[in-house]
């Protein structure tokens, strides 16, 4: 307990401070909370003073009322089989979201995998096909127009004498291109 | 024999909640409950009370890391509580003003005027500042333990002690008063 200022204490009259002085001592053997010294301590003060008797008989006549006045407060089966209820019905209800919460993470997985399939689908086959097009188109016009001959024995401005047989083999490349991309766009709907 | 906090966080640290709760309920229930009383003094409004600490207990028991005392965090939501339940009844409740917080609570508490010729225990403590009739209601109840007391309100045992003397003070000034007014009329 904070003590009183000196203004305050000036304001009080001798008794009132006295009271205040040894409120907390009082309070503190009512409740039987001080050490046997200062408790006998008190017990001395008490035999001599005029003023600490009659406090700590209020004090004491406060107590056994408030005691008297305490609600006896406690809860029986009945409240914990409420409880426990409740506890179920939360239980049920958390598993119920627990439930739906995977269902729509599996679906989320399915559809990030449709996409997934998609893109590839979309990217490498066109890809592929394009790429095996252009090979066969390149091994073919090698052997038919003798252009390996032409890679190692003639100079780089005979080759281009060759372009046209170039742009054959690039057209022959996207068409490859064309035709892996509606495959691609097949299998993505048959993966859907 | 009753089990400690250890028995109920060990069941904790191993998964087992629900047996963790079902130790937990019998040794706090009541607590809880006489704590929400002091603050809502009404039984109804209590035990409703308790039973949503109890169950916000249970939902919150997994996410429980042991930072601080079983008790202290049951306590805790159960004051959390009983300021929701507070503030559901007077929204405009603000517990960051304490002097605002203590005249629509004692607002709340005011029992029906008695009209016997003696001053009566509950008009005495509504007379008091909230904090104060808190710690005595709530003393009482636990058969005047300081340290269920400040372990309830989550006060140091010094705070409490402060509170008590002051309080008892106050109601003895009170009840001279009230016996002063008595006389006269």
């Amino acid at each position: 307990m904070s003590a009183p200022t000196d203004s305050k204490l000036q304001d009080m009259g001798p008794n009132e401070a006295h009271l205040l002085a040894w409120n907390d001592r009082l309070q503190d053997w009512l409740d039987g909370d001080l050490s046997d010294a200062d408790r006998c301590a008190v017990d001395a003060h008490l035999a001599t003073c005029s003023i600490c008797p009659d406090q700590l008989e209020e004090l004491r006549e406060l107590d056994t009322l408030l005691s008297a006045a305490a609600p006896r407060l406690s809860l029986d089966a009945a409240f914990d089989a409420r409880l426990m209820l409740e506890v179920d019905a939360f239980d049920h209800q958390q598993r119920a979201r627990l439930r739906q919460k995977l269902e729509q993470e599996r679906q989320q997985q399915l559809q990030s995998l449709s996409q997934h399939w998609k893109q590839s689908l979309a990217f490498v086959i066109p890809g592929v096909v394009a790429a095996l097009g252009l090979i066969f188109a390149l091994v073919g016009s090698l052997d038919h127009s003798g252009l390996s001959r032409s890679l190692t024995a003639e100079s780089t401005g005979e080759l281009g004498r060759n372009a046209a047989l170039y742009v054959q083999v690039a057209f022959i490349a996207l068409i490859g291109g064309g035709i892996g991309l509606t495959v691609a766009r097949w299998l993505s709907s048959a993966a859907d | 024999m009753a089990a400690s906090d250890k028995d109920i966080q060990d069941r904790m640290r191993a998964g087992a909640y629900r047996e963790a709760f079902t130790l937990l309920l019998p040794r706090y229930r009541d607590k809880v409950f006489r704590l929400s009383f002091s603050m809502l003094r009404d039984r109804t409004w209590a035990e409703d009370a308790t039973q949503d600490t109890l169950l916000r207990v249970w939902r919150a028991l997994p996410g429980f890391a042991g930072q601080s005392a079983l008790s202290t965090w049951i306590y805790a939501i159960a004051k959390n509580s009983c300021l929701s339940e507070l503030r559901k009844k007077r929204p405009l409740v603000s517990i960051d003003n304490d002097a605002e917080y203590d005249a629509e609570v004692a607002g709340l508490a005011v029992t029906d005027t008695d009209d016997s010729a003696t001053v009566s225990v509950g008009q005495l403590l509504d007379q008091l500042p909230e904090r104060y009739r808190q710690a005595v209601t709530l003393f009482y109840m636990e058969d005047k333990s300081y340290e269920q007391t400040a372990a309830s309100l989550g006060l140091p045992l010094g705070t409490v002690k402060a509170l008590l003397h002051r309080a008892r003070k106050r109601l003895v000034e009170l009840t001279r008063e009230s016996s002063a007014d008595l006389t006269e009329a």
